[in-house]
């Protein structure tokens, strides 16, 4: 058990945090599944509009590795499948059968799954569908099942400003977790470690055996598991972890269990466009419309995953594979008139330079609204402040936007968190994320 | 508050229907930087956030830029008073408050109107040539400048002065972000080179004219006095500390007071805006120039060098430069231990400026300038520390 502790950071306080008790949501009737977000896949659709798929049938998989596939989230009818420019497709929509064929695979006894050897795991995860939920640092791509990771991290913490509570998720699959941190632990040469917040270690975390176990205090990006990765084992040359989820780490645990892909999931709903800020027992790739029905699509974003890292989704679309929450954000799509001259008493901002710096952590209505123009890059100093991993932000920036690699890797490519604070209180309003992330697809292509 | 009521909304419902005129094969397609700058000035513009980063920091390059305009009031309002007291108490006149304000007022504006006209026509000019936003930058330059000229400075030459510092300070090199040389600061320097006379000498620092009793500047006094009475030297002039400190002494318009920069120094640093660690480390740097000076000195040398290092931080422009100049954040080091080490060698650097040479006792901006030119490179080393410390994990 070690304990640590982010110095740098920063929390921004933001209205709406779900809140519990979790309650059951209908079924839903359709699910979506978004095939881009996962980091350097080239999706092969495996199946058509139309088709009928079970719980647990490969939708597409990877055109380079064909063992990488995502699988069905539901059993029905694939009724719309959407595209975006040049053929990409975006969005795939699977209609609920009301008796839902199921993918059945071999069931084990938790006493028997523990002798099963690392390449039958493999394959089971493989199989299953549950080999996506892994990513590996550096740079969060599907790791490559032939590869041995030295470590295996299960995150069960989240301190964005629209936190996720582990311990509603985890709560009575202590069993299937623990199963699950065993099976991992055939993965590995080194260790499992379980990453949680000091002071709220889901029971599921402290009854566990057989891993390390790590608390962190501090600001955001203190429980973003990318973040503590680097804390307890920093990126070095030739080094390779893997991390995911707890709830996909319990869902491991499961489907050896049970033969079955695990549909259910605990999602929040939360943010200031919500209107059903809590927590769902409901099912994978679920979509915002049908959690929170009354949450206006016109007057808000709707984002998959946290307000700094989220992707923007449509309302119908499903929650990615990675997330457990949708934030609901207002719009901030007006324009205010001689905004940057008032005092403004309700601007959220780190800086000082508003009247709202009288109450720094009070929370502000706080839209998507960029706050002013693009300008051209000012080193002010206040990317250095936030950021957690001991990188430059401004000079990681520019050197990926001049395509100079070999120095981005130096500076820290791999250590990014992708946390989203040098974006966020950016005051040109550049777009450190998205060239950063721009730099890190750069170095996978040169990779591979 | 929020200004979000019907009439703002049609007003940008005006300047949106004006928008396609100014775009690519508009009537105007060329002054778009201008329409930018017109529509961002009245507004917040309604863009939204495209990355995952949905939601963003109210602060923009605008508030920045002018919380850093804010921060200089105080330097204004006492450069105002103090160019008027200074001119009626070389005259020999009374200095009733409003008087001391109206003749300041009456020597400093049009110099402040000449600078930021010119300066925003550099800028906007080269907005449409090269086809970028106007940067809100020139609203600091536009004012620093004046600020840091006394108060006889011809009109024409502000006018060079600030198109210099403009054109050759910034645009040359790329525009705002790209400048190594502080704009207002290259002004300055090209000033006070090309017209040495009008920067210099003991006569420009009073607006009272060539034949009023006008008294020399402390530095210069210092720079004059032999041995170490220099403290007495300049209380014969009748220049004490504490006039000194409050800026009731000649000098440029807007630096002679090292309480307004101090005024200054807090909205900066209390707002975020500025580089605190600059500013610390630049009066660290200068106390120990003082410091070295003092050991170093000989019975018979210039006064400067026997002056205790405290007096350094009130006298010329050091406390302006420390507070405004130096912490620009587009000339000064970028990172954090840079700036520290930027700061103390400015430091430093001012102070012995002023006792090596003493024929040019400003040392301060030319220090900052200097410094400029080496901040990429203290940089270099503070990220070569950081790429090492990655390098060196195991
Ligand atoms: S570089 Fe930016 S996104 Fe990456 S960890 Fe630092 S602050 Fe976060």
């Amino acid at each position: 058990m070690s304990d640590y502790r982010m110095k740098r950071g920063y929390d921004v306080p933001m209205l709406g945090r779900a809140e519990g008790p979790i309650v059951d949501a209908a079924r839903p009737k359709r699910v979506g599944v978004r095939p881009t977000e996962f980091r350097f896949v080239k999706p092969k659709l495996m199946v058509k509009e139309g088709e009928t798929v079970s719980a647990g049938q490969p939708l597409f998989r990877d055109r380079k590795r064909a063992e990488i596939r995502v699988v069905a989230p539901a059993g029905g009818v694939v009724s719309e499948i959407r595209f975006g420019r040049r053929k990409v497709c975006q969005e795939i929509f699977i209609d609920v059968a009301e008796q839902e064929p199921v993918v059945e695979h071999s069931t084990y006894s938790p006493d028997e799954a523990r002798q099963l050897t690392r390449a039958q795991i493999v394959e089971i995860l493989l199989d299953s569908g549950l080999w996506p939920s892994l990513r590996r640092r550096p740079f969060s791509v599907i790791p490559d099942p032939e590869r041995v990771p030295e470590a295996i991290f299960i995150g069960a913490a989240d301190n964005d400003p629209l936190p996720f509570d582990y311990s509603i998720a985890l709560a009575g699959r202590e069993e299937d977790f623990q199963l699950g941190v065993d099976l991992l632990g055939k993965l590995t040469e080194g260790k499992v470690h379980a990453c949680t917040l000091k002071g709220s270690v889901p029971g599921a975390i402290s009854q566990a055996r057989n891993c390390e176990k790590h608390t962190f205090s501090g600001p955001y990006p203190a429980g973003k598991i990318e973040a503590q990765i680097h804390y307890v084992l920093p990126h070095k040359k030739g080094r390779e972890v893997w991390y995911l989820d707890a709830q996909d780490c319990a869902d491991i645990g499961e489907v050896v269990r049970a033969g079955r892909y695990p549909v259910a999931r605990v999602v929040a709903v939360a943010g200031e466009g919500a209107v059903r800020a809590q927590y769902f027992r409901t099912r994978r790739a679920v979509s915002a419309a049908h959690l929170d029905p009354d949450a206006s699509p016109a007057s808000n974003r709707f984002v998959s995953g946290g307000p700094l890292t989220g992707v923007r989704v449509s309302s119908d679309c499903g929650l990615g594979l990675y997330d457990c929450k949708f934030s609901v954000i207002p719009e901030g799509d007006h324009p205010e008139f001689v905004g940057w001259m008032l005092p403004g008493f309700h601007k959220l901002s780190r800086y000082r330079a508003y009247a709202s710096a009288m109450m720094p952590t009070k929370a502000q209505h706080l839209d998507t609204n960029l706050g002013g123009g693009v300008r051209a890059h000012v080193a002010t100093g206040i990317y250095e402040d936030v950021c957690g991993m001991d990188i430059l932000p401004g000079y990681l920036m520019k050197s990926v936007l001049v395509e100079d690699f070999e120095e981005s890797d130096s500076l820290g490519l791999a250590d990014c968190a992708e946390c989203g604070l040098c974006t966020h209180v950016c005051p040109s309003k550049i777009e450190f994320g998205e060239i950063i992330s721009k730099g890190i697809v750069a170095h996978l292509r040169e990779e591979a | 508050m929020r200004l979000d009521f019907e009439e703002t909304r049609d007003l940008w419902k005006k300047f949106e229907a004006l928008r396609p005129h100014f775009q690519k094969g508009g009537k105007f397609e060329k002054l778009y930087p201008l329409f930018e700058a017109k529509e961002t000035f009245l507004f917040v513009p309604p863009h939204t956030a495209k990355g995952r980063v949905h939601v963003r920091d109210a602060m923009d390059i605008k508030r920045l830029m002018s919380t850093v305009v804010v921060a200089l009031i105080p330097c204004i309002l006492w450069g105002m008073w103090n160019v008027g007291y200074q001119k009626l108490l070389a005259q020999g006149d009374p200095t009733p408050l409003l008087a001391c304000l109206g003749h300041g007022a009456w020597h400093m504006l049009p110099i402040i109107l000449v600078s930021y006209l010119v300066g925003g026509i550099c800028e906007v000019t080269f907005a449409i040539v090269r086809k970028h936003e106007i940067n809100e930058g020139f609203l600091v330059t536009g004012m620093l400048f004046p600020l840091v000229c006394p108060p006889t400075l011809p009109l024409w030459m502000v006018a060079g002065g600030i198109a210099f510092g403009t054109i050759i300070g910034k645009e040359v090199f790329g525009g705002t972000g790209m400048n190594i040389l502080n704009p207002a600061l290259t002004a300055r320097a090209f000033v006070f080179f090309a017209y040495p006379a009008h920067m210099s000498g003991d006569a420009v620092w009073s607006a009272a004219g060539p034949d009023a009793v006008t008294g020399a500047t402390p530095l210069a006094v210092a720079a004059a006095a032999h041995g170490p009475g220099v403290v007495t030297a300049l209380g014969a002039q009748g220049i004490t500390y504490r006039d000194s400190f409050l800026g009731l002494i000649p000098g440029s318009m807007g630096e002679v007071s090292a309480l307004a920069c101090l005024i200054g120094a807090l909205i900066l640093v209390g707002t975020g805006v500025g580089a605190w660690r600059i500013m610390i480390s630049m009066i660290a740097g200068g106390l120990a120039g003082g410091f070295l000076m003092n050991a170093s000195a000989g019975a018979t040398s210039a006064g400067i060098m026997h002056l205790p290092p405290h007096w350094h931080l009130v006298l010329g422009g050091f406390a302006f430069g420390t507070v405004y100049m130096a912490t620009d954040p587009v000339s000064a080091a970028a990172t954090h231990t840079g700036k520290l080490i930027y700061g103390f060698l400015t430091g430093v650097l001012a102070v012995l400026i002023r006792a090596v040479n003493p024929a040019y006792p400003e040392g301060v901006m030319l220090a900052i300038l200097f410094m400029n030119v080496f901040a990429p490179l203290i940089d270099h080393f503070v990220v070569q520390s950081n790429v090492k410390r990655r390098l060196a994990r195991v």
